[in-house]
Protein backbone atom coordinates (compact mmCIF):
# COMPACT_ATOMS: atom_id res chain seq x y z
CA UNK A 1 0.00 0.00 0.00
CA UNK A 2 1.35 3.13 -0.54
CA UNK A 3 -0.29 7.29 -0.36
CA UNK A 4 -2.47 9.09 -3.18
CA UNK A 5 -1.66 13.11 -2.72
CA UNK A 6 -5.01 13.85 -3.82
CA UNK A 7 -5.47 17.58 -3.82
CA UNK A 8 -2.63 20.64 -2.67
CA UNK A 9 -3.22 24.20 -1.89
CA UNK A 10 -0.84 26.84 -1.32
CA UNK A 11 -1.04 30.34 0.72
CA UNK A 12 1.01 32.92 -0.41
CA UNK A 13 1.13 36.09 2.70
CA UNK A 14 0.70 39.22 0.15
CA UNK A 15 4.16 41.07 0.64
CA UNK A 16 6.78 39.98 -1.86
CA UNK A 17 10.33 40.68 -0.67
CA UNK A 18 12.48 40.94 -3.93
CA UNK A 19 16.30 41.07 -4.65
CA UNK A 20 15.59 45.18 -5.72
CA UNK A 21 14.64 45.96 -1.95
CA UNK A 22 17.04 43.40 -0.24
CA UNK A 23 20.05 45.29 -2.63
CA UNK A 24 19.02 48.87 -1.81
CA UNK A 25 19.13 47.87 2.03
CA UNK A 26 22.55 46.13 1.80
CA UNK A 27 25.71 46.64 -0.21
CA UNK A 28 25.26 44.45 -2.90
CA UNK A 29 23.40 44.25 -6.25
CA UNK A 30 20.83 42.56 -7.16
CA UNK A 31 22.78 40.25 -9.84
CA UNK A 32 24.83 38.99 -6.55
CA UNK A 33 22.30 38.28 -4.92
CA UNK A 34 20.65 36.31 -7.43
CA UNK A 35 24.22 34.61 -8.58
CA UNK A 36 24.15 33.31 -4.96
CA UNK A 37 20.64 32.49 -4.29
CA UNK A 38 19.37 31.94 -7.66
CA UNK A 39 16.18 33.82 -5.56
CA UNK A 40 14.44 36.82 -7.46
CA UNK A 41 12.14 37.13 -4.22
CA UNK A 42 10.43 35.75 -1.37
CA UNK A 43 7.09 36.03 0.76
CA UNK A 44 7.14 37.64 4.26
CA UNK A 45 4.35 37.22 6.60
CA UNK A 46 2.40 40.30 7.91
CA UNK A 47 3.00 41.25 11.53
CA UNK A 48 1.45 39.33 13.48
CA UNK A 49 0.53 36.37 10.85
CA UNK A 50 2.04 33.42 12.19
CA UNK A 51 2.44 29.89 11.00
CA UNK A 52 -0.85 28.53 11.85
CA UNK A 53 -2.45 31.48 10.18
CA UNK A 54 -0.96 30.33 6.83
CA UNK A 55 -1.63 27.12 7.31
CA UNK A 56 -5.21 27.49 8.28
CA UNK A 57 -5.60 29.48 4.82
CA UNK A 58 -4.06 27.29 2.64
CA UNK A 59 -6.34 24.73 4.56
CA UNK A 60 -9.38 26.47 3.70
CA UNK A 61 -8.77 27.27 0.75
CA UNK A 62 -8.41 23.61 -0.12
CA UNK A 63 -11.36 22.35 1.56
CA UNK A 64 -13.06 25.03 -1.01
CA UNK A 65 -11.66 24.67 -3.88
CA UNK A 66 -12.18 20.91 -3.72
CA UNK A 67 -15.17 20.94 -1.37
CA UNK A 68 -14.43 18.52 0.65
CA UNK A 69 -16.18 16.91 3.02
CA UNK A 70 -14.71 18.30 6.21
CA UNK A 71 -16.24 14.95 8.31
CA UNK A 72 -14.12 12.97 6.15
CA UNK A 73 -10.49 14.35 7.59
CA UNK A 74 -9.71 11.71 10.32
CA UNK A 75 -6.01 12.80 10.85
CA UNK A 76 -4.49 15.87 10.91
CA UNK A 77 -1.01 16.68 10.87
CA UNK A 78 0.46 20.28 11.09
CA UNK A 79 4.01 20.53 10.45
CA UNK A 80 6.10 23.69 11.50
CA UNK A 81 8.92 25.05 13.80
CA UNK A 82 6.73 27.89 14.45
CA UNK A 83 3.94 27.11 16.85
CA UNK A 84 1.42 29.17 18.72
CA UNK A 85 2.30 27.92 22.09
CA UNK A 86 4.37 25.40 24.06
CA UNK A 87 0.75 23.72 24.92
CA UNK A 88 -1.52 22.70 23.46
CA UNK A 89 -0.39 21.03 20.17
CA UNK A 90 -1.45 24.02 17.68
CA UNK A 91 -2.86 21.23 15.77
CA UNK A 92 -5.48 21.22 18.51
CA UNK A 93 -6.53 25.03 17.52
CA UNK A 94 -6.11 24.13 13.62
CA UNK A 95 -8.86 21.37 14.18
CA UNK A 96 -11.34 24.08 16.01
CA UNK A 97 -10.43 26.94 13.82
CA UNK A 98 -11.04 24.72 10.85
CA UNK A 99 -14.48 22.59 12.16
CA UNK A 100 -12.51 19.51 11.31
CA UNK A 101 -14.59 16.58 13.18
CA UNK A 102 -13.63 15.83 16.83
CA UNK A 103 -12.96 12.85 16.57
CA UNK A 104 -9.63 12.84 14.59
CA UNK A 105 -5.87 12.19 15.52
CA UNK A 106 -4.11 15.90 15.65
CA UNK A 107 -0.46 15.84 15.69
CA UNK A 108 2.06 18.75 15.48
CA UNK A 109 5.67 17.71 13.67
CA UNK A 110 8.06 20.02 14.93
CA UNK A 111 10.16 19.36 11.49
CA UNK A 112 12.27 21.92 8.77
CA UNK A 113 13.54 21.42 5.40
CA UNK A 114 12.80 17.23 6.01
CA UNK A 115 9.05 17.98 7.19
CA UNK A 116 7.03 17.48 4.42
CA UNK A 117 8.72 13.67 4.14
CA UNK A 118 8.32 12.72 7.45
CA UNK A 119 4.60 13.91 7.30
CA UNK A 120 4.17 11.89 4.00
CA UNK A 121 6.25 8.63 6.26
CA UNK A 122 3.63 9.03 8.90
CA UNK A 123 0.64 9.97 6.68
CA UNK A 124 1.51 6.13 4.77
CA UNK A 125 2.53 4.76 8.56
CA UNK A 126 -1.11 5.27 9.84
CA UNK A 127 -3.14 5.03 6.85
CA UNK A 128 -1.61 1.59 6.42
CA UNK A 129 -2.34 0.78 9.83
CA UNK A 130 -5.87 1.21 9.04
CA UNK A 131 -5.74 4.20 12.12
CA UNK A 132 -7.36 6.58 9.59
CA UNK A 133 -8.96 7.39 6.18
CA UNK A 134 -7.73 10.67 4.80
CA UNK A 135 -5.20 13.01 6.17
CA UNK A 136 -5.14 16.73 5.89
CA UNK A 137 -1.36 17.60 6.09
CA UNK A 138 -0.73 21.02 6.53
CA UNK A 139 2.95 23.09 6.52
CA UNK A 140 3.97 26.13 7.32
CA UNK A 141 6.62 28.48 8.95
CA UNK A 142 7.60 32.12 9.74
CA UNK A 143 11.30 31.89 9.40
CA UNK A 144 11.50 35.57 8.13
CA UNK A 145 10.91 36.05 11.81
CA UNK A 146 13.70 34.83 13.01
CA UNK A 147 16.42 36.35 10.96
CA UNK A 148 18.78 39.09 11.81
CA UNK A 149 17.70 42.34 10.32
CA UNK A 150 21.11 42.70 9.11
CA UNK A 151 21.64 38.72 7.82
CA UNK A 152 21.75 39.17 4.12
CA UNK A 153 22.60 35.84 3.10
CA UNK A 154 19.58 34.15 5.30
CA UNK A 155 17.49 37.22 4.28
CA UNK A 156 18.21 36.40 0.83
CA UNK A 157 17.13 32.35 1.10
CA UNK A 158 14.06 32.28 3.39
CA UNK A 159 10.04 32.72 2.79
CA UNK A 160 7.09 32.31 4.22
CA UNK A 161 4.21 29.90 3.09
CA UNK A 162 1.50 27.92 4.42
CA UNK A 163 0.61 24.69 2.27
CA UNK A 164 -1.98 22.15 2.48
CA UNK A 165 -1.89 18.42 1.27
CA UNK A 166 -5.12 15.69 1.03
CA UNK A 167 -3.75 12.07 1.65
CA UNK A 168 -5.40 8.97 1.17
CA UNK A 169 -4.71 5.26 0.56
CA UNK A 170 -2.80 3.79 -3.01
CA UNK A 171 -3.08 0.73 -4.15
CA UNK A 172 1.25 0.90 -5.06
CA UNK A 173 3.75 -0.05 -2.94
CA UNK A 174 5.65 2.76 -1.76
CA UNK A 175 8.69 2.79 0.65
CA UNK A 176 10.20 5.92 2.75
CA UNK A 177 14.13 6.16 3.77
CA UNK A 178 14.48 8.40 6.51
CA UNK A 179 18.12 9.61 8.56
CA UNK A 180 18.83 11.91 11.23
CA UNK A 181 22.77 13.05 12.57
CA UNK A 182 21.93 15.18 15.78
CA UNK A 183 25.86 16.50 15.36
CA UNK A 184 24.96 18.84 12.88
CA UNK A 185 22.47 20.69 15.53
CA UNK A 186 24.51 23.97 15.58
CA UNK A 187 25.26 24.46 12.12
CA UNK A 188 21.52 25.25 11.69
CA UNK A 189 19.52 26.34 14.46
CA UNK A 190 16.86 29.06 16.23
CA UNK A 191 19.11 29.94 18.81
CA UNK A 192 17.18 31.73 21.74
CA UNK A 193 14.34 29.84 21.26
CA UNK A 194 13.20 27.65 23.78
CA UNK A 195 14.40 26.08 27.02
CA UNK A 196 17.90 25.60 25.80
CA UNK A 197 19.61 28.96 25.93
CA UNK A 198 16.66 31.11 26.40
CA UNK A 199 15.74 34.16 25.32
CA UNK A 200 17.10 37.11 27.70
CA UNK A 201 16.27 40.76 28.36
CA UNK A 202 19.85 41.58 27.12
CA UNK A 203 19.62 39.62 24.01
CA UNK A 204 15.88 41.45 23.50
CA UNK A 205 17.56 44.88 24.01
CA UNK A 206 20.48 43.95 21.40
CA UNK A 207 18.50 42.55 18.95
CA UNK A 208 14.77 42.19 19.46
CA UNK A 209 13.88 39.18 18.23
CA UNK A 210 11.46 37.82 20.79
CA UNK A 211 11.12 34.21 18.74
CA UNK A 212 14.76 33.59 18.76
CA UNK A 213 17.42 34.13 16.29
CA UNK A 214 18.30 32.01 13.46
CA UNK A 215 21.83 31.18 12.52
CA UNK A 216 23.93 29.12 9.89
CA UNK A 217 27.08 28.11 8.93
CA UNK A 218 26.31 27.92 5.34
CA UNK A 219 29.32 25.72 4.52
CA UNK A 220 28.80 22.77 7.05
CA UNK A 221 25.19 22.85 5.43
CA UNK A 222 26.23 22.57 1.73
CA UNK A 223 28.71 20.08 2.96
CA UNK A 224 25.82 17.85 4.81
CA UNK A 225 23.70 18.34 1.46
CA UNK A 226 25.94 17.53 -0.77
CA UNK A 227 26.99 14.12 1.34
CA UNK A 228 24.02 13.04 1.92
CA UNK A 229 21.58 13.57 -0.81
CA UNK A 230 23.07 11.49 -3.38
CA UNK A 231 23.46 8.57 -1.15
CA UNK A 232 19.43 8.98 0.06
CA UNK A 233 18.40 9.30 -3.90
CA UNK A 234 20.77 5.92 -4.41
CA UNK A 235 19.49 3.93 -1.33
CA UNK A 236 15.76 5.36 -1.79
CA UNK A 237 15.83 4.16 -6.04
CA UNK A 238 17.40 1.09 -4.56
CA UNK A 239 14.47 0.19 -2.04
CA UNK A 240 12.00 0.68 -5.00
CA UNK A 241 14.39 -1.55 -7.26
CA UNK A 242 14.03 1.19 -10.03
CA UNK A 243 16.98 3.39 -11.39
CA UNK A 244 16.87 7.52 -12.26
CA UNK A 245 15.17 6.47 -15.81
CA UNK A 246 12.06 5.43 -13.77
CA UNK A 247 11.19 8.50 -12.55
CA UNK A 248 9.40 10.83 -14.23
CA UNK A 249 9.96 13.93 -12.01
CA UNK A 250 12.79 14.65 -9.03
CA UNK A 251 10.94 17.01 -6.58
CA UNK A 252 13.77 17.76 -3.27
CA UNK A 253 13.53 20.79 -0.94
CA UNK A 254 14.39 23.65 -2.43
CA UNK A 255 17.00 24.76 -0.15
CA UNK A 256 19.69 26.84 -2.67
CA UNK A 257 19.49 26.71 -6.73
CA UNK A 258 23.40 26.22 -6.06
CA UNK A 259 22.82 23.33 -4.06
CA UNK A 260 20.19 21.76 -5.83
CA UNK A 261 22.50 21.85 -9.06
CA UNK A 262 25.35 20.53 -7.25
CA UNK A 263 23.29 17.74 -5.48
CA UNK A 264 21.83 16.89 -9.35
CA UNK A 265 24.91 16.41 -10.63
CA UNK A 266 26.40 14.55 -8.35
CA UNK A 267 23.17 12.41 -8.78
CA UNK A 268 23.58 12.67 -12.76
CA UNK A 269 20.01 13.50 -13.14
CA UNK A 270 19.09 15.13 -15.93
CA UNK A 271 18.23 18.58 -15.80
CA UNK A 272 14.58 18.32 -17.46
CA UNK A 273 13.71 15.71 -15.07
CA UNK A 274 14.41 17.68 -11.95
CA UNK A 275 12.09 20.51 -10.97
CA UNK A 276 13.54 23.69 -9.30
CA UNK A 277 11.43 26.42 -8.17
CA UNK A 278 13.09 28.66 -6.26
CA UNK A 279 13.51 31.65 -7.86
CA UNK A 280 10.00 32.37 -7.52
CA UNK A 281 9.13 31.45 -4.05
CA UNK A 282 12.72 30.97 -1.94
CA UNK A 283 13.14 28.56 0.66
CA UNK A 284 9.55 28.24 2.40
CA UNK A 285 10.99 25.46 5.10
CA UNK A 286 8.75 22.51 4.77
CA UNK A 287 6.56 23.95 2.03
CA UNK A 288 8.93 23.64 -0.31
CA UNK A 289 8.40 20.33 -1.64
CA UNK A 290 4.27 21.04 -1.76
CA UNK A 291 4.88 24.63 -3.36
CA UNK A 292 6.78 22.89 -6.01
CA UNK A 293 4.75 19.50 -6.56
CA UNK A 294 1.77 22.10 -7.01
CA UNK A 295 3.76 24.70 -9.31
CA UNK A 296 5.28 21.85 -11.25
CA UNK A 297 1.73 20.58 -12.06
CA UNK A 298 0.24 23.79 -12.49
CA UNK A 299 3.04 24.28 -15.40
CA UNK A 300 2.01 20.51 -16.66
CA UNK A 301 5.32 19.18 -15.83
CA UNK A 302 4.06 16.92 -13.27
CA UNK A 303 1.19 14.84 -14.67
CA UNK A 304 -1.21 12.24 -12.72
CA UNK A 305 0.42 8.95 -12.36
CA UNK A 306 3.63 10.01 -13.01
CA UNK A 307 6.70 8.52 -10.75
CA UNK A 308 7.62 11.40 -8.71
CA UNK A 309 10.85 11.48 -6.32
CA UNK A 310 10.47 13.16 -2.80
CA UNK A 311 13.49 14.18 -0.71
CA UNK A 312 13.73 16.83 2.28
CA UNK A 313 16.82 17.19 4.02
CA UNK A 314 18.33 19.97 6.12
CA UNK A 315 17.80 21.29 9.91
CA UNK A 316 18.66 18.79 12.44
CA UNK A 317 20.25 17.22 10.56
CA UNK A 318 17.55 15.05 9.07
CA UNK A 319 16.72 14.00 5.83
CA UNK A 320 14.51 11.66 4.27
CA UNK A 321 13.37 10.74 1.04
CA UNK A 322 10.03 8.06 -0.58
CA UNK A 323 8.79 7.67 -4.29
CA UNK A 324 5.05 7.96 -5.00
CA UNK A 325 3.08 7.79 -7.74
CA UNK A 326 1.21 11.21 -8.07
CA UNK B 1 45.64 7.44 -2.25
CA UNK B 2 45.12 8.44 -5.83
CA UNK B 3 47.37 10.39 -7.95
CA UNK B 4 47.67 13.99 -7.97
CA UNK B 5 46.30 13.76 -11.74
CA UNK B 6 43.30 11.90 -10.84
CA UNK B 7 42.79 13.77 -8.44
CA UNK B 8 42.85 16.96 -10.57
CA UNK B 9 40.70 15.25 -12.98
CA UNK B 10 37.93 13.96 -9.97
CA UNK B 11 37.87 16.94 -8.98
CA UNK B 12 37.49 19.44 -12.14
CA UNK B 13 34.67 16.44 -13.11
CA UNK B 14 32.98 18.24 -10.49
CA UNK B 15 32.16 21.48 -11.78
CA UNK B 16 30.01 22.37 -14.55
CA UNK B 17 31.38 23.41 -17.55
CA UNK B 18 34.93 23.47 -17.52
CA UNK B 19 37.28 21.32 -19.61
CA UNK B 20 39.53 19.34 -18.21
CA UNK B 21 42.15 19.74 -20.65
CA UNK B 22 42.77 23.64 -18.98
CA UNK B 23 43.12 22.60 -15.40
CA UNK B 24 46.25 20.52 -14.31
CA UNK B 25 47.58 20.13 -10.97
CA UNK B 26 50.05 22.87 -11.38
CA UNK B 27 46.95 25.42 -12.04
CA UNK B 28 46.16 28.05 -9.69
CA UNK B 29 42.43 26.53 -9.21
CA UNK B 30 41.20 30.20 -8.88
CA UNK B 31 41.82 30.87 -12.47
CA UNK B 32 39.18 28.49 -13.44
CA UNK B 33 36.55 30.37 -15.59
CA UNK B 34 33.69 32.27 -13.77
CA UNK B 35 35.80 31.39 -10.12
CA UNK B 36 33.28 32.29 -7.87
CA UNK B 37 33.27 31.31 -3.71
CA UNK B 38 30.92 29.01 -4.79
CA UNK B 39 33.66 26.67 -6.29
CA UNK B 40 34.97 26.86 -3.14
CA UNK B 41 32.24 25.35 -1.52
CA UNK B 42 31.92 22.31 -4.43
CA UNK B 43 35.94 21.85 -3.45
CA UNK B 44 35.09 21.25 0.07
CA UNK B 45 32.41 19.50 -0.75
CA UNK B 46 34.05 16.96 -3.08
CA UNK B 47 37.03 16.35 -0.66
CA UNK B 48 35.08 15.61 2.38
CA UNK B 49 32.74 12.87 0.49
CA UNK B 50 35.58 11.55 -1.60
CA UNK B 51 38.55 11.60 1.03
CA UNK B 52 36.90 12.17 4.63
CA UNK B 53 38.76 15.18 4.72
CA UNK B 54 37.57 18.15 6.39
CA UNK B 55 38.72 21.23 4.70
CA UNK B 56 37.85 24.73 6.26
CA UNK B 57 38.40 28.24 4.89
CA UNK B 58 41.83 28.96 6.22
CA UNK B 59 42.98 25.47 4.60
CA UNK B 60 41.84 27.14 1.09
CA UNK B 61 43.39 30.30 2.09
CA UNK B 62 46.67 28.78 2.10
CA UNK B 63 46.42 26.79 -1.17
CA UNK B 64 46.95 28.20 -4.95
CA UNK B 65 46.96 25.30 -7.29
CA UNK B 66 45.02 21.96 -7.65
CA UNK B 67 48.62 19.90 -6.08
CA UNK B 68 48.56 22.31 -2.88
CA UNK B 69 45.20 20.90 -2.09
CA UNK B 70 45.92 17.33 -3.12
CA UNK B 71 48.88 17.71 -0.69
CA UNK B 72 46.87 19.23 2.29
CA UNK B 73 44.23 15.98 1.47
CA UNK B 74 47.22 13.59 1.74
CA UNK B 75 48.84 15.34 5.06
CA UNK B 76 45.34 15.36 6.92
CA UNK B 77 44.85 11.43 5.91
CA UNK B 78 48.21 10.70 6.91
CA UNK B 79 47.83 12.93 10.20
Amino acid sequence: MGISINHISIYLPQTILTNAELANQFSVTEEQIFKNTGIKQRYISASGEISSDMAVNAAEILLKNYEIDKNSIDFLIFCSEGFDHKGPSTSCLIQHRLGLSKNIMAVDLPYGCSGYVYGLGMANAYLKSGMCQKVLFLTADMATTVIHKDDLELKSIFSDIGTATIITKASYNDHFIFGTDGSGYNNLIVDHSASRNPQTIEKLQENNMPLGHMKMQSTEIFVFAVKTVPVLVSEILLKHQCTIEDIDLFVFHQASFFMLDVIRRKCKIPKEKFFVNIEHYGNSVSSTIPVALLDAQQKGVLKKGMKVLLAGFGIGYSWGATIIEY
Amino acid sequence: MISAEEFTKQLVSEFEDVPENIIFPDTNYRDIPNWSSMYALIIIAFIDANFDVQLNANDLKNTQTVRDLYSIVCAKMNS
